[in-house]
């Protein structure tokens, strides 16, 4: 009975995944279909003199004169089997580029990830034990502002203060500049990473922070807390009794259902900081309409934001006790 | 007693606090022309990165040109750019909603997973695909950003009917001979339109960052118009020398999306006297899905009489 619900429920996300990588390429295809961008001038690029013959060759090569229909399939099949062509900026692999950027940026992104996760979740519990007295109307204030700040401008600031006045940390890249790759060590890594993760978690921290406050003070209004305080249990106890258990879980699977935000920021947050990641990459690759790299990282997007929130499912299942309950029956 | 509320209330005048700042904010976007005290695309060569003074009130840039008459002519775009794509994607949104949880069937179950697939890309990411394939310019951000942004709507909307589309006045309606689209527009609408516009004045702010974004990638507004987060982008090369070419557009992001998000914040307390406030980033619980599409919200729907 057991075994039989989680395979199913293995099926069910295998078919919502293959659905949804299918519709998201044909959308791109859409896209690029209607795209002004003309492959073969992308292609041949500052090249001089080439001639319309050689441009009707590749065109014919390329198979660009087929039925759409046709070229979707081809274009399909090829993905199917990993080759997801070259990009135009790099002019390597575009599976190689992706997985060598995305290396870089998950660090990144595991980093703001975990800070504004854990740090958000503190402050709003914070605020959620003082609400109403100021301390929760001070930081309230300061988390709505700072929900405000774009992550760009950040970003900016904290280059600003922390690296060019004070000189805290190195302005940008991942590495320090002028250093072989294999002499790199670990601590000149996250050196190079805090001020990029800073900036990265800078807002979604806010979000974190209010969203849980407001969870809080749902459940400290709540009538078993009410009770709870009849009975005598110190504020402390209640807190971590009633509202901790009550709150944690949403918390949990509200920030693996934020990968999409992760993803959309660590773009912003790259660029700026000139770290060579999948974000930054993105933004140059939408900046010189090199459309191999960018249905590339689209679909790998699409992709990782999925696994964001079929963990966050997957963690829903196991640790409610009332869906695990409801669902196994 | 409900009237008696809505205009004496703590809540109520905050509203109405934020509502005048925006309007007031709205008023500057619209005469920014007429307030600007230079051309904003005029170069002074004599006057480069000069620190503000009586002629340039914020300053000027690197070729010389007048950053307050800049930061006013960037806001129509900013401004007027973000709260029309809300209004057009609330429309849009609001009314595939309605249709989907009125109807059901074959349209709902097509609309709603294509808002599910929408919302499986990051939205910078789809931002920047659509910016890159089709080319940069305001209009074409704007669409991009309106490819995912209806969803939110439609979803909201959706729900909200399936919940109204129950109520006895529906019936009565009904009975009454009225149906299709009249039942649709006449009875259930205004029921659910209280919670959509709410969601739609918390949107804006975020909207406005994302514009923003865009352009200091370089793929929203093509230089050398003016937009806030093109002239942070310009500035931040010589922060040093002069920062008040970055920090002036900066501050105009940070004060705008700061009034619509409490706006926003406002209009929630209002309309749910009872519902917790803070959170207004636009960052929603959303999980696959499934369990969210089908979260019917309780205290909805009540006509109030």
């Amino acid at each position: 009975m057991k075994r039989s619900y989680y395979l199913k429920a293995a099926g069910t996300y295998f078919l919502r995944m293959v659905t949804l990588l299918l519709a998201v390429s044909i959308i791109s295809f859409v896209l690029v279909s209607f795209s002004p961008v003309d492959p073969v001038q992308q292609y041949v690029g500052a090249v001089p003199n080439v001639s319309m013959e050689q441009r009707e060759k590749i065109a014919e090569y390329w198979g660009l004169n087929d039925p759409p229909l046709e070229r979707f399939f081809a274009w399909g099949s090829s993905i199917l089997r990993g080759d997801f062509g070259v990009s135009l900026l790099y002019r390597r692999p575009v599976i190689e580029i992706i997985g060598e950027k995305f290396a870089t940026s998950l660090a990144l992104m595991i980093t703001a990830w975990l800070l504004s996760g854990i740090l958000g979740f503190a402050l709003g519990c914070l605020m959620g034990a003082f609400s109403g007295r100021w301390p929760d109307k001070i930081l309230k204030k300061l988390c709505l502002t700072m929900c405000s700040i774009p992550t760009f401008w950040i970003g900016i600031v904290f280059l600003m203060f922390f690296s060019v006045t004070l000189g805290w940390f190195p302005m940008s890249m991942s590495v320090p500049m002028g250093v072989p790759a294999a002499e790199v060590t670990i601590w000149q890594r996250i050196h190079h990473l805090i001020l990029p993760a800073f900036t990265l978690s800078f807002l979604s921290f806010a979000g974190v922070a209010l969203h849980t406050r407001e969870k809080l003070v749902d459940v400290l209004e709540s009538d078993y807390v009410l009770f709870a305080k009849a009975r005598g249990e110190s504020g402390w106890s209640i807190l971590k009794r009633h509202g901790l258990r009550n709150i944690l879980l949403p918390a949990v699977t509200m920030q693996f259902g934020s990968f999409s935000e992760l993803f959309g920021g660590s773009v912003l947050a790259e660029t700026v900081f000139s770290y060579p990641g999948l974000g930054a990459a993105a933004a140059a690759a939408g900046m010189g309409s090199d459309v191999p790299l960018l249905l590339g990282i689209t679909l790998f997007s699409a992709l990782f934001v999925f696994v964001g929130n079929l963990l966050a499912d997957i963690i829903y299942r196991i640790v409610d006790p009332q869906i695990r309950e409801g669902r196994s029956k | 007693m409900r009237k008696c509320s809505f205009f004496h209330g703590k809540s109520s005048r905050r509203f109405y606090f934020f509502l005048a700042l925006a309007v007031l904010l709205l008023l500057t976007a619209a005469l920014a022309p007429a307030l600007a005290p230079n051309d904003p695309e005029k170069t002074h060569v004599q006057a480069m990165k000069q620190a503000p003074s009586e002629e340039f009130p914020l300053g000027t840039d690197e070729y010389g040109r007048c950053v307050l008459s800049r930061v006013l002519a960037g806001a129509p775009a900013s401004v007027f750019g973000a709260i029309g794509l809300v209004a057009v994607s609330f429309v849009v949104g609001t009314f595939l909603g309605m249709l989907c949880g009125y109807y059901e069937g074959l349209l709902d179950e097509i609309l709603m997973r294509l808002a599910d697939i929408l919302l499986a890309f990051p939205q910078m990411v789809l931002a920047i695909a659509v910016a890159g394939l089709l080319g940069g310019g305001l209009k074409n951000a704007l669409l991009a950003l309106g490819i995912t942004s209806w969803t939110v709507y439609a979803r909201l909307a959706r729900s909200l009917t399936l919940q109204t589309k129950k109520e006895t006045y529906v019936a009565a309606a009904r009975f009454s001979g009225c149906g299709g689209l009249n039942l649709l527009f006449r009875h259930i609408f205004p029921n659910v339109a209280g919670p959509l516009s709410v969601t739609a004045a918390t949107q804006i702010g975020s909207t406005m960052m994302g514009i923003a974004g865009l352009s200091f990638l370089g793929i929203g507004v093509i230089p050398p118009q003016a937009e806030w987060g093109s002239m942070i982008s310009e500035g931040r090369s010589y922060m040093q020398l002069a920062p008040w070419v970055s920090l002036a557009p900066a501050a105009a992001v940070v004060a705008t999306v700061v009034i619509f998000n409490c706006l926003g914040d406002a209009a929630r307390d209002l309309a749910e006297p009872g519902a917790p406030s803070g959170g207004a980033s636009g960052r929603r619980f959303r999980l696959s899905g499934r369990r969210e599409r089908y979260a019917g919200r309780k205290r909805v729907g009540r006509r109030r009489a």
